[in-house]
């Protein structure tokens, strides 16, 4: 039975992931990805979702290369019928911070740097207290922790599940919208899709004001229906 | 070999794992300034607008101090002690310059080197805020770089000319003495020396912010530590409870807080939010802590004790380094 639910994230610290990187200036988008937000749930390599992979690409503290494992890692929870849509910010203030490097030598003198690597910079990141609104939409119940940790500096943030819904209405070849952001490769499979607002961002641009053809999930509450694509799975060839 | 004996070891794992398994241990800690510390972006004190409690919805400017600005400073020192009993030579690993990949610092705080790999942080602090609003809290100082002489006015030093007034003056926001800062260390996946390696840096670290000032001073009280399976509540959430539990006329003054009603009022806030938390968790706050507390102490202030602690805990990143790190798949 397809379980629906609508999950709200409150910062409580800032945070901040490169949306963007201009210069020494590295800006966050008041957006959460799909993919960051099922790695920041737990829900990769997790046997309490079954979701194991392989001791190549399991998760460990040690990663020796700095390539992301999406596929091989997503796959799982298409396999457990697990998926998170992208997460849009309800209220949200932006804040600006720099920072460099802690140098613990007592004399150092300035020599051309050999690497490319940033050594101070800026960082607009998303205030503490901000809101954001996510659905998960999975094949059997879930139980959510309370606190969750997102982005480069794994700030903590609340995590509230605000509606459930146990088995949502499911319609077939339907034309409708979605207001909420979407990732473009999980839906344009299953569904027809007519027209969007793009987001840019990696690894995956996402969508928004989403009009589409196809199945969707229908629900109503307080009289106000909410209509989710249905067959939503993680794709990774365009 | 066990090094307390207060705690049971059923808390730590045998050695460092590869994975996370969800061990947490969450230090719970007040930071109180003692003199005037400087965390600052662009010449301006880091602040966020926030609500000021929990059941006080109103919103208020707290100072803020940043996640990486309290735990550098922390394993800077952890660094110096491993230097200073030779268990790790300078020139092997220097921060953000070099590093070793194998012993506590880098294995219990992580690195990231490009081509080598990286470690992940098994120490996570969050961003704190100071219980008082921002007004209250700072305070503007005028800077000036005067002659020898003690005036501002040049005799002719230098290339300067004689009766020139300098140029060299300033004004700079600090953050006052005796300001509170509630902020919990999570560290994860502990081994009992990695435990003591985090708790003595936290114990032992007395300057934070700017490091080319030498005003920073700041003091770390230990209210307790929780054993957990999973996160505990944020350093926002519990500022914000305290708030709620200290006297408005008290929080509005601006006479600094009282220390022993602050703590008193923090002990409560965790405990009582610490209810709310639906994971499983074992709490050594107030009363049961101070057995602890004095048994770590003790075991730190002694150079039996911290080579002892230190020498396990580099043990332990060296076999994880030789079992995880060194060996090609």
């Amino acid at each position: 039975m397809t379980q629906i639910y609508r999950c709200h994230l409150e910062l409580h610290d800032s945070l901040y992931f490169a949306t963007r990187e201009i210069g020494r200036l590295y800006e966050t988008e008041p957006i959460l990805h799909n993919y960051a937000l099922c790695y920041a749930l737990g829900f990769i390599d997790n046997p309490r979702y079954q979701t194991q992979v392989d001791s190549e690409n399991d998760y460990r503290y040690f990663c020796r290369h700095q390539v992301p494992q999406y596929q091989a890692h997503l796959t799982k929870l298409n396999e457990q019928n697990i998926y998170v849509t992208p997460a849009r910010s309800l209220t949200h203030t932006a804040v600006l911070n720099t920072w460099k490097y802690a140098d613990n030598r007592y004399h150092v003198e300035m020599q051309k740097t050999q690497k490319n690597i940033p050594s101070f910079g800026r960082t607009k990141e998303i205030a503490p207290e901000s809101q954001f609104e996510f659905f998960v939409i999975s094949a059997n119940p879930i139980t959510f922790p309370k606190w969750i940790r997102l982005g480069k500096w794994m700030s903590k943030a609340e995590l509230s599940e605000i509606q459930h819904f146990n088995n949502p209405q499911r319609r077939e070849n339907q034309q409708f919208t979605v207001p909420y952001p979407l990732n473009p490769l999980d839906v344009m499979f299953s569904h027809h899709v007519i027209q969007f607002d793009t987001i840019n961002m990696p690894p995956v641009s996402l969508i928004r004001n989403v009009k589409l053809e196809g199945c969707c999930y229908h629900m109503s509450q307080d009289n106000q229906t909410l209509t989710l694509p249905a067959n939503m799975t993680y794709h990774f060839q365009p | 070999m066990a090094l307390l004996k207060t705690l049971d070891s059923k808390f730590f794992h045998a050695d460092i794992p590869y994975k996370p398994m969800g061990k947490y241990v969450h230090f719970i800690t007040l930071r109180i300034t003692e003199s005037y510390p400087l965390f600052q972006t662009d010449g301006e004190l880091n602040k966020a607008r926030v609500r000021a409690g929990i059941s006080n919805r109103n919103t208020i400017s707290r100072l803020s101090m940043f996640k990486r600005k309290q735990s550098t400073p922390e394993r800077l020192v952890g660094r110096e002690l491993l230097r200073k009993y030779d268990l790790v030579k300078p020139e092997e690993c220097e921060y953000n310059v070099k590093f070793g990949m194998d012993n506590p610092d880098c294995i219990i705080y992580g690195f990231a080197i490009g081509d080598s790999g990286s470690e992940k942080s098994k120490v996570v602090v969050d961003t704190a805020f100071s219980i008082t609003p921002f007004d209250e809290s700072h305070e503007s100082f005028t800077l000036n770089a005067p002659y020898e002489s003690g005036t501002m006015a040049s005799k002719g030093e230098g290339d300067s000319k004689a009766g020139e007034v300098t140029s060299r003056i300033n004004q700079q926001d600090h953050i006052r003495p005796q300001v509170f800062f509630p902020s919990i260390v999570t560290l994860r996946d502990p081994t009992e020396s990695s435990f003591l390696y985090v708790f003595n840096n936290i114990l032992r670290t007395r300057h934070y912010g700017a490091q080319t000032t030498r005003t920073g001073r700041v003091r770390n009280e230990l209210l307790g530590v929780i054993f957990a399976d999973g996160e505990i509540v944020s350093n926002l959430r519990w500022t914000q409870a305290i708030y709620d539990r200290l006297p408005e006329d008290l929080l509005t003054s601006l006479d600094p807080l009282d220390e022993t009603l602050v703590s008193e009022k923090a002990t409560e806030a965790i405990e009582s939010l610490m209810n709310d938390e639906f994971i499983v968790h074992t709490d050594f706050i107030g009363e049961a802590f101070t057995p602890l507390l004095n048994e770590v102490k003790t075991l730190t202030s002694s150079e039996d004790g911290i080579t002892q602690i230190l020498q396990q805990a580099d043990q332990e990143a060296k076999e994880y380094a030789k079992k995880h790190i060194k060996a090609k798949k």
